[in-house]
C-alpha cells in the first residue's frame, strides 16, 4: 500500500528516533552492519551500529568495502537479503516424539518475534514480492514462510549510487522502491526525504521532527535516484527474453560457460529469489524425537535431480543451463515475472566471476 | 529393535584421530551401546576381540604395507556393510605425499636399516582395494555425520551424507565468503560438504580435509588462485594437502 502522502524532509539523525520507536513497538530491527569486511544484515540498537560512510566496490568475484564517505547508505548489497530472516536456511517442519510405542506429534510453539528491516533496497522488495507469489500465491501455501513474513516492517532505501554489478533497471525492479515499504528513505546532502508507506509506518515517527519536502527538495531526490538508474553499466534486455532463450538450449555458450562454472551453487544461495529446498529427518534415538528439517538445496548439486532413472542433469552444464534458464525463462512461465530482479549478487559472489548478464547477452548473440 | 547391530571398528594407516571423533561422542555413545550396538571389535575401546561377522565395519585409514592388503579383503568379507571415514581411508592420507616421491629415499633417510622397513610403495584408499559401501571424509570425520551415519544403519534408512560443495554450507551458515571478500585461496568450491563450512566460519580458507565432491571444476578453480596471487606451486599445493590423492586431485598439475 502506498500512501498519498506529500514527502517529509527529516535531519539524519531522527533516523534514531525512529529505530527506538520500532523498538519501543516490540520490534527487533535488523540492518546493514559490517561484518568480516562485507556489509551484512544483523541486529541494529541505534544507527551508530549502521556502517556510516562505508562504500563497497563490486565486481565479478570480487568484493570489497571502505570508509570513504559520510553518507549513511552509500553500499548497496552484500551477500544476504530478506531471503536468509524470511526463508531461513534452516527449518524444523515437524517434531514428533515416539515413546512406549506411541507417536505424538509435538507442536511447534514457536514464538515468532516482530521484525523489522532497515536499508532495504528496491531489488530486494521486488525479490520479497516474488517469494510471497512463489510461496504464498497459490493453492498450498508456506507455512513457515507465511509465519515468518507476517507482520514484517520494512524501512527502504532508495538507492542514490548504483552498484558496480546492479541491473535492476534492466528487470523493472529499482532504483526507486515501488510498494510494499512501511517508510522510505532518499539520502540527500543534509537530511532524508522520508516517505510513509503504510499506517504502521506513520506509527513510528513519533516524536520525529517532520516537514513537509519542499517540491525542489522532492525534484532533487528523484533526481539522485535517477541518476543512479542513469550510471547503472550492467544491462540484460529483456525484449521477448523467454522465448529467445528458449530457442538456444543448445547454443555453444553454455558449453564455454561449464569450462568456468565450479558448479559450487553460491549464486543460487545468495540469490534472494531461489527458494529450493531438500527435506530430512533427523532422528534422535535417545528421546525418541525425530525433527523434520528443511534446508536449503541447489539446483547446483549434483544430486539435486538424481531419480531412480538416473541424473536428468549429470553435468556442471546442465546445471548451469538449469539455473540461468530458471532465472530468466522457466520462472516466467511458472510464476509470470522473471525470478531475477538484478540485484547483482549472483555476480559478485560467484568465486569465478561468472555474470549473468554477460551471459545472457552471448546467448542472445548480442 | 530386532537385536544390536553387529559393529567392528578398524584401523589401518592412520592417526586414529576418527575413531577418536567417536569416542568423543560421550553424551550419544553409552546409549547407543546399551541399546543398539553390538561392539564386537574396537581395539581403541575394548579388549574384546570379536572375530564377526559384522553387520558394520566402520574402516579407518589408507593401505600402506603389504599386511593390509589381506587384512582388508578380511573385513570385506565378514561385514555386510563396510563405511570408510577419513581422509585416511577414503582418499590414501596425509601419508599419500610419499606416492609422489621415492619411498627408497625416505627409508634410507631416516632409518639407520631401511632394509627391514617393508611398506607398499603407495599409500592408496581403501576403496582402491574393496567394495566400499559408504565413505564419511574429514581430516577428521565430522562427530554429527558419523552419528547421523549410525542412527541411519541402525533404524535402515537412507543415510543423508551430501555431495555438494562446502560453499553450500558456507552460505547456508551467512558466512562472508573469504575467497571472493579477503582474498584467500579457499578450496570450498571443489570440497564435499559434511564439516559444516568449519574453517571458513573462523575466517580461514578451506583446505579440503574432505576431498573433492564427484563433478569438480579444478581447472576453473586454479586459474581463480592464480588470479589472486597465488604462484604455481602453491596452487599445486591447495591440491597436495590431506586428500591429495584423491582420484581428482592425484591429477592435477600446473
Ligand atoms: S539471478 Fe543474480 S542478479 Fe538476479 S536476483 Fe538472483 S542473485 Fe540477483
Ligand atoms: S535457479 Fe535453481 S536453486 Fe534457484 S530456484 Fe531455480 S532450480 Fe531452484
Ligand atoms: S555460476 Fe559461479 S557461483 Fe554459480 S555455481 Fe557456477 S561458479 Fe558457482
Ligand atoms: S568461503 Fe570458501 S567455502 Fe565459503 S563460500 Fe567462499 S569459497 Fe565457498
Amino acid at each position: 500500500m502506498k500512501s498519498n502522502q506529500e514527502p517529509f524532509f527529516i535531519q539524519k539523525k531522527s533516523l534514531e528516533i525512529i529505530l527506538s520507536n520500532l523498538k519501543l513497538k516490540g520490534y527487533k530491527v535488523f540492518g546493514p552492519k559490517l561484518k568480516n569486511n562485507a556489509i551484512v544484515f544483523g541486529e541494529v540498537g541505534s544507527i551508530n551500529d549502521l556502517p556510516i560512510g562505508y562504500v563497497d566496490t563490486q565486481g565479478p568475484g570480487k568484493y570489497e568495502v571502505k570508509k570513504s564517505s559520510e553518507s549513511f547508505f552509500s553500499y548497496v548489497n552484500g551477500p544476504f537479503s530478506l531471503k536468509n530472516f524470511l526463508y531461513p536456511s534452516e527449518v524444523d517442519l515437524l517434531k514428533v516424539e515416539k515413546k512406549d510405542n506411541k507417536i505424538r506429534v509435538l507442536s511447534n510453539t514457536n514464538v515468532v518475534e516482530k521484525r523489522a528491516f532497515v536499508g532495504i533496497r528496491s531489488c530486494d522488495l521486488s525479490a520479497l514480492k516474488v517469494l510471497d507469489k512463489t510461496l504464498l500465491g497459490y493453492e498450498y501455501v508456506d507455512e513457515q514462510y507465511k509465519l515468518l513474513r507476517n507482520g514484517t516492517f520494512i524501512l527502504g532505501v532508495n538507492c542514490v549510487r548504483a552498484g558496480e554489478n546492479c541491473f535492476c533497471t534492466s528487470m523493472n525492479t529499482g532504483p526507486k522502491l515501488g510498494d510494499g515499504f512501511d517508510l522510505a528513505l532518499t539520502e540527500m546532502e543534509d537530511g532524508f526525504m522520508l516517505e510513509v508507506g503504510s499506517a504502521e509506518g506513520e506509527r513510528m515517527l513519533d516524536g520525529v521532527e517532520l516537514r513537509r519536502a519542499s517540491e525542489d527538495e522532492v525534484q532533487q531526490a528523484g533526481e539522485l535516484v535517477e541518476r543512479a538508474a542513469r550510471v547503472m553499466a550492467k544491462k540484460v534486455n529483456i525484449l521477448n527474453l523467454k522465448n529467445v532463450l528458449y530457442s538456444q538450449l543448445t547454443n555453444p555458450r553454455w558449453d564455454d560457460v561449464a569450462k568456468r562454472c565450479l558448479s559450487c551453487g553460491n549464486c543460487t544461495m545468495v540469490c534472494p529469489t531461489c527458494f529450493c529446498n531438500d527435506v530430512f529427518d533427523d532422528n534422535e534415538l535417545k528421546s525418541g524425537v525425530t525433527t523434520r528439517k528443511r534446508i536449503w538445496d541447489s539446483c547446483f548439486n549434483v544430486e539435486f535431480a538424481e531419480t531412480t532413472a538416473g541424473n536428468a542433469r549429470p553435468t556442471i552444464k546442465d546445471r548451469y543451463r538449469q539455473w540461468l534458464m530458471h532465472k530468466m525463462a522457466y520462472w516466467v512461465d511458472q510464476f509470470g515475472t522473471f525470478g531475477c530482479v538484478g540485484c547483482g549478487r549472483c555476480i559478485t559472489w560467484c568465486p569465478v566471476g561468472i555474470d549473468i548478464t554477460e551471459e545472457v547477452r552471448a546467448l542472445r548473440g548480442e | 529393535m530386532a537385536g544390536k547391530l553387529k559393529i567392528a571398528v578398524v584401523k589401518f594407516a592412520s592417526c586414529s584421530g576418527c575413531q577418536g571423533v567417536l569416542l568423543d561422542a560421550e553424551e550419544e555413545l553409552p546409549f547407543l551401546v546399551d541399546n543398539h550396538l553390538d561392539i564386537q571389535y574396537f581395539i581403541e575401546a575394548t579388549s574384546r576381540i570379536g572375530d564377526g561377522p559384522y553387520d558394520l565395519a566402520l574402516v579407518e585409514g589408507s593401505i600402506s604395507v603389504p599386511e593390509d592388503l589381506k587384512r582388508v579383503k578380511e573385513i570385506r568379507e565378514k561385514s555386510k556393510i563396510v563405511a570408510t571415514i577419513g581422509a585416511c581411508a577414503t582418499t590414501g592420507g596425509i601419508q599419500a605425499l610419499r606416492n609422489w616421491s621415492s619411498l627408497n629415499d625416505f627409508s634410507r633417510t631416516v632409518y639407520l636399516n631401511p632394509e627391514w622397513i617393508a611398506s607398499l610403495d603407495k599409500s592408496t584408499p581403501i576403496s582402491e582395494h574393496i567394495k566400499v559401501d559408504y565413505e564419511l571424509n574429514g581430516c577428521p570425520i565430522s562427530k554429527q555425520q558419523l552419528l547421523d551415519f549410525i542412527v541411519s544403519m541402525v533404524i535402515g534408512k537412507r543415510p543423508r551424507i551430501e555431495r555438494n560443495s562446502v560453499c553450500v554450507e558456507c552460505k547456508r551458515l551467512g558466512n562472508v565468503c573469504v575467497l571472493v571478500a579477503d582474498k584467500l585461496p579457499c578450496m570450498g568450491p571443489v570440497t564435499k560438504a559434511g564439516c559444516g563450512a568449519l574453517c571458513p566460519s573462523y575466517g580461514r580458507d578451506c583446505y579440503s580435509c574432505f576431498g573433492p565432491f564427484e563433478d569438480i571444476n579444478v581447472e576453473s578453480l586454479k586459474k581463480k588462485f592464480k588470479e589472486i596471487g597465488l604462484k604455481d606451486y602453491e596452487v599445486l599445493h591447495k591440491f597436495r594437502e590431506f586428500t591429495g590423492y584423491s582420484k581428482q586431485f592425484r591429477e592435477v598439475k600446473v
